[in-house]
């Protein structure tokens, strides 16, 4: 979706005329118990000049399939079924944090007043992302990645 | 033998539950009448029977056939009932062994000339068909798609002669043995992606645990060109899987953003119901308030503007007719806005 109407709110050309209403109305388009149960929320903000005129090519879908394929394996061997299926117990077997990432996690709950579901959803993400890093413990780091996908939930 | 049951399917979604097709032949004047929710695909299997019947040079029983589709309360729906009709018809009318047709289920829309033809639902069927433990026979045409079911027997048939001639014993239908075809879709590749490096690495992470994703940005960054690479990282699913979303596989799709259906489904309210003619003398006196502006509707008209979300009924006046909405900062309420 676009963040307004006319789909350039935030932009530093300043060209979005979107009332705080109408923005308000058109994210309401997804309700917050919608929203709450969308474990990544992403910003894809426009591409800089240089990326885009710039002739690196990105990194295959091959390449990433191979990795994506690696971490899945990981898990059905672990729990038999995808982290984005697992319950509240086996996230407590499965997704322990240490003392850090608990740390950062509470903290974050606070701050982005996030729902106990949001909570359960940071531990799932969290677990694949650790997961793709090959990595049987989450850390920190994997926490902190996990919870920027959830940044933008106040404003649903 | 004046009744017989045959085993067939209806579509209920991706669901293909059991269909029993009862013909019954009872005295009376000849006439052909199918009950049990048909609907007019259903009803016109009468003429196609009738023709594919006295073109195979069967006898048409001149009775008060009734054919009756069971479970009566299940709408029933596309043609693929012409076959087992047929086939009761036969077997009510002693040219069958009504025996025969235990322990398989037929579907197949007929032609005049009595020519099998494909019918919609085929894997749907013959997964359920599997379950039951029972044999599918089903036009030819479909059998690709059904031996997808591995481990469903698929009896593929070209005519109801074919069927006939199966069902008597004089040749069986030979088991489809062809391959099931691979169903892999080509998906263009993220490096035509300049960028988005975060929102690659975020799909990487979806992907890999199978999360939810929402992607939000201004127009033309690349939310569609990434969303459309995405199925090619997901990793192989495993056969429950395809096989469970294969049937909506079939059904036909468009791409469009999320928005369009919403548009779609207001457009006609918008474009029908034009602002009244009194709405810009209204909005005139309504700017002399600040944060409310009250107005009087002409109710008798019973006319809605396009804006209809602003308006609400003012519950503190008991006067019909009187409106309250929403001053809108930095817009204009010109009529001309919807003209």
């Amino acid at each position: 979706m676009n963040p307004c109407p006319c789909g350039h709110c935030g932009d530093r050309s300043g060209r979005c005329r979107c009332t705080p209403e109408r923005i308000a109305r058109y994210r309401g388009r997804i309700s917050g118990p919608l929203a709450d149960r969308i474990d990544i929320k992403l910003e894809v903000p426009a591409p800089r000049e240089a990326e885009l005129t710039g002739t690196v090519p990105g990194e295959s879908s091959g390449d990433i399939a191979k990795r994506v394929g690696r971490a899945r394996e990981a898990q059905l061997a672990r729990q038999a079924k995808p982290n984005a299926l697992l319950g509240t117990r086996e996230i407590d077997r499965h997704c322990a944090t240490g003392r850090e990432g608990g740390e950062l996690l509470r903290h974050a709950l606070a701050r982005l007043l996030l729902s106990p579901r949001a909570y359960h959803r940071i531990l799932r993400v969290a677990r694949s992302i650790a997961d793709l890093a090959g990595t049987s413990a989450i850390g920190a780091e994997h926490v902190a990645e996990a919870i920027q996908y959830r940044r933008i939930d106040a404003s649903f | 033998m004046t009744v017989a049951t045959v085993a067939s399917r209806a579509l209920c979604g991706v669901q293909a539950p059991e269909v029993t097709v009862e013909v019954h032949l009872g005295p009376g004047l000849p006439a052909f009448h199918i009950v049990g929710l048909p609907d007019a695909e259903v009803r016109e299997a009468r003429d196609r029977v009738r023709a594919a019947l006295n073109h195979a040079h069967f006898e048409f029983p001149a009775r008060r056939i009734t054919v009756n589709l069971a479970p009566a309360e299940l709408p029933k729906d596309s043609s693929r009932f012409d076959l087992p009709i047929a086939l009761g018809i036969l077997a009510a009318s002693g040219q069958l062994e009504a025996q025969a047709l235990d322990g398989q289920e037929f579907a197949g829309e007929l032609s005049l000339t009595g020519e099998l033809r494909p019918v919609r639902g085929a894997l749907a069927m013959a997964l359920s068909a599997r379950g039951a433990g029972r044999a599918f026979v089903l036009p030819e045409g479909n059998a690709p798609q059904a031996a997808l079911a591995q481990g469903a027997q698929i009896l593929p048939a070209r005519s109801l002669l074919e069927v006939v001639a199966h069902l008597a014993n004089e040749a069986r239908l030979a088991p489809y043995c062809g391959e099931a075809p691979v169903m892999r879709g080509d998906y263009a590749d993220f490096s035509d992606v300049k960028g988005q490096q975060q929102a690659k690495r975020a799909l990487e992470v979806a992907a890999a645990g199978g999360h939810s994703v929402l992607m939000i940005g201004p127009p033309g960054t690349g939310k569609s060109m990434l969303a459309l690479r995405f199925p090619g990282i997901l990793p192989p699913m495993s056969e429950v899987d395809a096989l469970e979303v294969a049937p909506c596989t079939r059904c036909p799709r468009r791409a469009s953003t999320p928005r369009a259906g919403v548009s779609a489904r207001f457009a006609r309210r918008t474009t029908a119901l034009r602002p009244p003619p009194w709405w810009a003398a209204a909005t005139c006196r309504g700017r002399e308030r600040s944060r409310w502006r009250t107005t009087v509707c002409c109710s008798s008209t019973s006319c809605r503007s396009s804006t209809a979300t602003f308006w609400k009924h003012c519950a503190s006046r008991s006067r019909r007719g009187v409106w309250q909405f929403r001053a809108q900062r930095g817009r204009s309420n010109s009529p001309h806005a919807f003209s």
